[in-house]
């Protein structure tokens, strides 16, 4: 299961949380919990990337967020 | 890594001595599970907290009655697992092994059990008696799951209560399960589990669990010590030192030594185990909504996704143009109008021309310019704010995430391109999540590419008085140029920058669908506005002001002026690149700021004209240097701040002055290739 979902990150691969499921033939929560022990032990690293935080650049107004509205993006990442 | 503090075990019997003589029952479960819900629940007033012996983390203990006897219950740290990865971890199994609590109640979240029955897979091979509590049945139920906690139970081999910690009415089938299991202890079945272990691959399990002292060490059996070693759990590992030969703990040590991945293999085989446990007990009798699915399943798609992410892109890009046109024409028309006025009333009071120009010329005609732009910047916004409020923005950038990796960028890169649409110090502050400074300026060299707000405001505005109803068509090119601008910039800066062994795997929370939210979007869009229109008003009446006065002339005729003297010097040079004195100008001065452009050509083309703006800007530019200048302007250099944004996050004055040499060398070369291509076409 663990090592089948490493599996297909291999070579730099990129997946979504639903293809997993697909390819792993189980559900998200099931992809979710597995993703949550990986990082636990240290094998995957979740990433959140969002808009920075204003720089003061006088770009945009600090609540405009650099001109788009993003919602933060979930990621994990494999750990060399 | 691991806490190293030493794990001291001791027989159950010696520690209860003295200290409870009421039932003790722990309560364990993963943060969020709802322990202290339940701990206030059944303690009420009656409990205190301190901290554990020698520990920062926080102790809660108290009491209940029932039934006239009084149970003492213990709230232990919330816990992801049983592994000594932190104090509280450590704190807990402690507490367990050491055999202090009669009873431990496991709480397991029912909206997520897969995730929840980790820690009850951890807690296998354990003796201490437990029941498992399924918590927030409420919240799984509105979320279309049933569970059969029958089926766990006969599984399990303990008491499994379905129940909702915040609903004090609905405690006794808890109580009913405490009384009975105190009664008749029974622990976790886990044999099932062993079978998994005994099946992992390279890993001795059977063997050690030989080794193990027979009795286990405390309330750890065996099997669940073996597990722990073939982990690596370094705590353990020194606890069943203690209590093995020499000789075994020589032999120990050398099936250890095949091991790999330790915590790899036996979290697969939990995992097994709960997929095992779970199989017919968990039903889900909500479906996806199937239209919703199958359009997701095409935007995602390998093959459709890229195909459908593009034509949602054009088409949004013809819509922007849909609230842009009234405020265009209110910008062009309405402001030409205005400067007529406004000019034969003061020459009609005998205002002086100086100032009658300074005004018309300058300051109106800038604020026409600055209101047609804030329209496209506003259908802009609208449009791709609304892909982004209803979860398909997220769509766009995993299925080009694919596109990034042959580029070979880090999927992370995701973000920072598309704060770029926005802003590019923006996208360059963005890749701060990058880990690899290679990987970072690679990031940032191609985040230039992609055109920010304040080009598309000058550019729609350009194409649109050019090019009329084709201009979504120029707009469209140039995203495609965009791409391959990237794809270009990546292939020749990637070799000094990037290392093959960069590339990471990486995974992608795609955001569900969901309705807009109308309040959100529309505050956005009147900050954005705001910001464009303050700082496009600054920047381009001040360039229109600062130009004005390089071209004003006593009679009028700008061939008199500094500016003309020096365009028309280099002009055999720009026209090259089909950029006459006046577009190169405009191109040079948006190196400071995209809408700088604007003022330029505000004044440079109204000054000693008779004519309004658009007509002079027609009569004084084909349509091929026209799109030469769309090119030249768009690839140019973002803004200086953009520099500055740059080295920051670089700290690399090479690296920095190579990307700007080579966007603008880049620009002109493209203004160069599409002037000629537009000689031929226009």
């Amino acid at each position: 299961m663990l090592t089948k979902l490493l599996d297909l990150l291999e070579g730099g691969q990129r997946c979504s949380l639903e293809e997993l499921a697909k390819q792993l033939g189980t559900d998200i929560s099931t992809v979710k919990a597995q993703i949550e022990y990986l990082v636990q032990i240290g094998i995957l690293k979740q990433v959140t990337a969002e808009v920075p935080t204003c720089t003061g650049c006088t770009g945009c107004s600090e609540q405009n967020r650099c001109g788009l509205d993003f919602t933060p993006y979930l990621m994990w990442e494999r750990v060399k | 890594m691991g806490v190293q503090t030493n794990i001291t075990i001791k027989s159950p019997q010696v520690n209860k001595i003295g200290l409870h003589s009421e039932p003790l029952i722990a309560l364990l479960g993963q943060p969020n599970a709802g322990k202290s819900t339940l701990f206030n629940g059944l303690t009420g007033s009656h409990q205190h907290v301190g901290n554990w012996p020698g520990k920062t983390v926080e102790q809660k203990e108290g009491y209940f009655i029932q039934n006239g006897k009084k149970y003492t219950v213990v709230d232990l740290p919330g816990t992801y697992s049983l592994s000594a990865n932190s104090q509280e971890e450590v704190v807990t199994r402690d507490y367990i092994a050491e055999g202090k609590p009669d009873l431990v109640c496991v709480l397991a979240d029912a909206s997520q059990l897969e995730r929840s029955l980790f820690l009850l897979a951890d807690y296998a091979g354990i003796t201490v008696p437990i029941i498992l509590l399924v918590n927030m049945m409420d919240v799984a139920g509105e979320q279309g799951k049933k569970i059969d906690s029958a089926i766990i139970s006969k599984k399990l081999g303990i008491h499994v209560v379905p129940f909702t910690a915040s609903d004090l009415k609905g405690y006794s089938a808890f109580y009913d399960a405490v009384k009975k299991t105190l009664n008749n202890p029974c622990t976790l079945r886990a044999d099932a589990l062993m079978d998994f272990y005994k099946e992992m691959p390279d890993a001795p399990y059977q063997r050690l669990c030989d080794l193990m002292p027979s009795e286990g060490i405390g309330a750890y059996s065996p099997a669940w010590l073996a597990a722990k070693l073939i982990e690596g759990d370094s705590m353990v590992h020194a606890t069943v030192s203690e209590f093995l030969k020499e000789s075994e703990l020589v032999e120990v040590n050398k099936l250890l030594s095949s091991v790999k991945d330790g915590s790899l293999l036996t979290g697969n085989c939990k995992f097994r185990w709960i997929d095992s446990i779970l199989k017919g007990a968990v039903i889900s009798t909500r479906a996806d909504k199937p239209k919703m699915s199958r359009f997701d399943r095409v935007a995602t798609s390998r093959t459709w996704g890229k195909p459908l992410a593009i034509t949602i892109i054009i088409l949004a890009l013809i819509v922007s143009f849909i609230p842009a046109l009234p405020l265009m024409l209110l910008g062009k028309t309405g402001m030409g109008i205005l400067g007529t006025i406004v000019a034969d009333a003061l020459t009609s009071v005998g205002v002086p021309h100086i100032l009658v120009s300074f005004l018309c010329d300058a300051i109106i005609s800038a604020i026409g310019f600055v209101i047609s732009m804030v329209g496209f910047v506003l259908g802009i916004s609208f449009v791709f704010g609304f892909l982004e409020e209803i979860g398909y923005m997220a769509r766009i950038s995993y299925v080009f995430d694919n596109t990034m990796s042959k580029l070979g960028l880090q999927g992370k890169a995701v973000m920072p391109f598309l704060v770029s649409f926005g802003c590019t110090i923006g996208g360059a502050a963005g890749t701060r999540v990058i880990d690899t400074w290679g990987q970072r300026v690679l990031t940032i060299a191609l985040a230039w590419a992609v055109p920010c707000s304040g080009t598309w405001a000058v550019v729609a505005l350009v194409s649109a008085t050019f090019f009329g109803a084709g201009a979504p068509l120029v707009i469209i090119s140039l995203f495609a140029t965009a791409l391959l601008h990237m794809i270009i910039t990546a292939k020749i800066f990637r070799n000094s920058l990037v290392k093959e062994s960069d590339k990471t795997g990486l995974i992608m929370e795609l955001p569900p669908y969901h309705k807009p939210k109308w309040k959100n979007l529309f505050r956005f869009l009147l900050n954005r506005l705001k910001d464009v229109f303050v700082r496009a008003f600054k920047l381009i009446v001040l360039v229109s002001v600062v130009f004005w006065m390089l071209s004003y002339t006593n009679d009028g005729d700008i061939t008199h002026s500094i500016i003309y003297k020096i365009g028309t010097l280099i002009e055999p040079v720009t026209s090259i690149f089909g950029l006459k004195w006046r577009m190169f100008m405009a191109f040079v001065v948006s190196g400071m700021g995209k809408e700088a452009a604007l003022g330029v050509m505000n004044t440079l083309f109204s000054v000693g004209s008779t004519v309004n703006l658009s007509d002079a800007l027609l009569n004084g530019v084909s349509k091929a240097e026209a799109l030469a200048f769309i090119y030249a302007f768009t690839f140019n250099i973002p803004c200086i701040s953009a520099l500055a944004a740059t080295y920051e996050e670089t700290h690399s004055l090479k690296w920095v002055l190579r990307i700007t040499g080579y966007y603008i060398a880049a620009a002109l070369i493209m203004s160069f290739v599409v002037y000629h291509i537009g000689l031929f076409v226009f």
